[in-house]
């Protein structure tokens, strides 16, 4: 999977996120590339994605980047966690210990704004998971490290999007309320006697 | 509570990622693609106008389809529609598609430019932030020959909040990468250097990246930043007084900021201010002592943050001491990186849990 910029007329890259599934997809959240192909992306991320499962769980998390992008001027960083590789391309301006911290707080990020996040809600929730990066990375350098600045501006973000959805949203969140609502126990059987109605004879309509 | 509520969204695009999850084969999930590929463009090209919350959903469906690696060679008109609408959720959409599949084409990025402008006039934070995005991510010269003489503009107004300020800040620095000779030096250049004051961190640290990439090129336009570079970096590294609660990073104060102010402090020779040059020898010394005390907490980002400084310490002081040889510190230096390696944790740089998601290990 791959999300990029088309070509410009600098050849310098900066940074690009991707996120890889271990057994086969691979899913680029966001390149910050410049000079690059659609092909060119695809093949960058087979590349990356053999140069990073190889690896083992023992050795550091710093890669020399292939030939592809930039060779040893760039380098990969990238974290681990259960099935998910999350990688960063980076050249000189970050620092590169800092780039792997950020993974960390992207990650946290994640989890506080997903509550227990796994891959589904990566995969279902595309365009939130771009949102959080956007809150975090702005045209490949580092925008904001804070957690609680990140997820209060997301909170902003999900208040005008429920305020939006007005009367199209009702239905979804009418049945999230009747969900949450505590209905008491409604008894089977009402008996209420013997009642017996006496119909009077209506004279038919002529 | 969680931040995203799973609930709400658009229930097509959720019943349409589970359609190509439980495809059996690539030709099933193809071929599910390319049935959705019709039916989008048929909607598009129908009668009917679609209404907002459609072409949302639509445009988003098309942004899935391109991220799982099929080319998408429409909805460029549509995604641009979007930006035009004056609800946030749909010109979220759209700028995101715009960034991910930026388009060559002359017209489009004409209307592209008219709806970014219109944003960034709008006086609205979140819109104009979503502009600045857009300009930053592209980056492309059309671009940077509309806007770049007013990003620094907004950047250094007084009324500017302060997340629009972060945002500026980066997006004139995309800018002044891509297209050095459009962004123009001028007045705004010492009221950025003002920004290393500012009470908002997350500011501070966007103007560090700025002012770090233009003095490179241009350093005597920016060398009153030296004493404000300084001055910051000793608030945030000597005195415990001040509370950066939420900029503290697994107990180290404001790690990126730090590492980006030692290294917008390595593009100068050492100051020739003696009180200037006693403070950061002071700042200096804090961080080196820092590394030798035993971590504060076992976890393996505790280690990486205190390290990120210190190493970027180590750097300065090597810059320095072209100038102004100081054996002293080459020493504590070196004491200090020993100490870095007695401590064991900072040899294992990953974690993960085995719980089967990903969550970060709480060990």
């Amino acid at each position: 999977m791959v999300a990029g910029s088309r070509p410009t007329s600098c050849r310098n890259y900066r940074c690009w996120i991707e996120r890889l599934n271990h057994i086969t997809e691979s899913k680029t959240l966001k390149f910050a590339l410049e000079k690059t192909t659609e092909d060119m992306e695809q093949q960058i991320i087979r590349e990356t994605f053999h140069l990073v499962s190889k690896r083992d769980e023992n050795v550091c998390n710093f890669l020399e980047g292939g030939l592809l992008i930039g060779g040893s001027d760039n380098k990969l960083i990238y974290r681990h966690y259960a099935t998910l590789y999350f990688v960063f391309c980076v050249d000189s301006s970050e620092s590169e210990l800092g780039i792997l911290d950020l993974i960390q707080v992207f990650v946290e990020t994640l989890d506080k704004c997903f509550e227990n996040v796994c891959e589904l809600d990566l995969i279902f929730h595309v365009d939130k998971v771009h949102n959080i990066l956007a809150e975090m990375v702005m045209g490949g350098m580092v925008l904001e490290t804070n957690m609680n600045e990140i997820i209060t501006q997301v909170d902003a973000q999900n208040k005008m999007e429920k305020s939006e959805a007005g009367i199209a949203g009702a239905p979804a969140r009418a049945v999230s309320a009747v969900k949450n609502m505590n209905l008491p126990e409604i008894p089977r059987n009402i008996n209420i006697g013997d009642i017996s109605i006496k119909v009077p004879n209506l004279p038919s309509f002529k | 509570m969680p931040a995203v509520s799973k609930g709400d969204g658009m229930r097509g695009l959720a019943v349409f990622i589970s359609d190509i999850r439980n495809c059996k084969s690539k030709e099933a999930e193809i071929k599910r693609i390319n049935k959705e590929l019709a039916n989008i463009r048929s909607k598009f090209k129908g009668d009917k106008a679609l209404d907002g919350y459609s072409k949302k959903k639509y445009v988003c469906k098309l942004l899935f389809i391109f991220l799982l690696g099929h080319d998408i060679d429409f909805g460029h008109m549509e995604a641009v529609n979007l930006l035009s609408s004056n609800k946030y959720t749909e010109k979220q959409i759209g700028y995101l598609f715009i960034s991910v599949l930026v388009n060559s084409n002359s017209e489009l990025i004409r209307l592209i430019n008219n709806a970014i402008k219109n944003d960034l006039a709008s006086r609205n934070p979140t819109f104009m932030n979503l502009a600045l995005h857009c300009i930053a991510n592209v980056g492309s010269r059309e671009m940077a020959e509309a806007f770049a003489a007013d990003v620094p503009r907004i950047l250094v107004a007084g009324d500017t909040m302060d997340s629009v300020k972060q945002s500026a800040a980066l997006c004139l620095l995309r800018l002044n990468r891509t297209s050095p000779d459009l962004v123009p030096m001028g007045e705004w250049t010492s009221r950025v250097v003002h920004l290393l004051n500012d009470q908002h961190l997350g500011v501070v640290t966007a103007a560090t990246s700025l002012i770090t990439t233009l003095a490179q090129k241009n350093p005597d336009d920016f060398k009153t930043s030296v004493s404000l570079a300084v001055a910051r970096l000793s608030r945030i590294v000597t005195s415990v007084s001040i509370d950066l609660q939420d900029y503290t990073y697994y107990f180290v104060p404001a790690p990126w900021l730090s590492v980006k102010l030692l290294r917008l402090l390595q593009c100068y020779p050492p100051p020739e201010d003696a009180a200037i040059r006693s403070r950061l020898t002071e700042c200096l010394e804090a961080i080196l002592n820092k590394a030798q005390e035993p971590p504060k907490s076992k976890k393996v980002q505790h280690s990486n943050a205190k390290n990120a400084v210190l190493f970027e310490a180590i750097s300065l002081i090597i810059h320095h001491d072209r100038w102004v040889p100081h054996r002293c510190f080459l020493v504590w230096s070196a004491e200090a990186l020993l100490a870095v390696a007695r401590w064991p944790s900072w040899l294992r740089s990953t974690q993960w849990t085995t719980r089967g998601t990903w969550t970060p290990s709480s060990t």
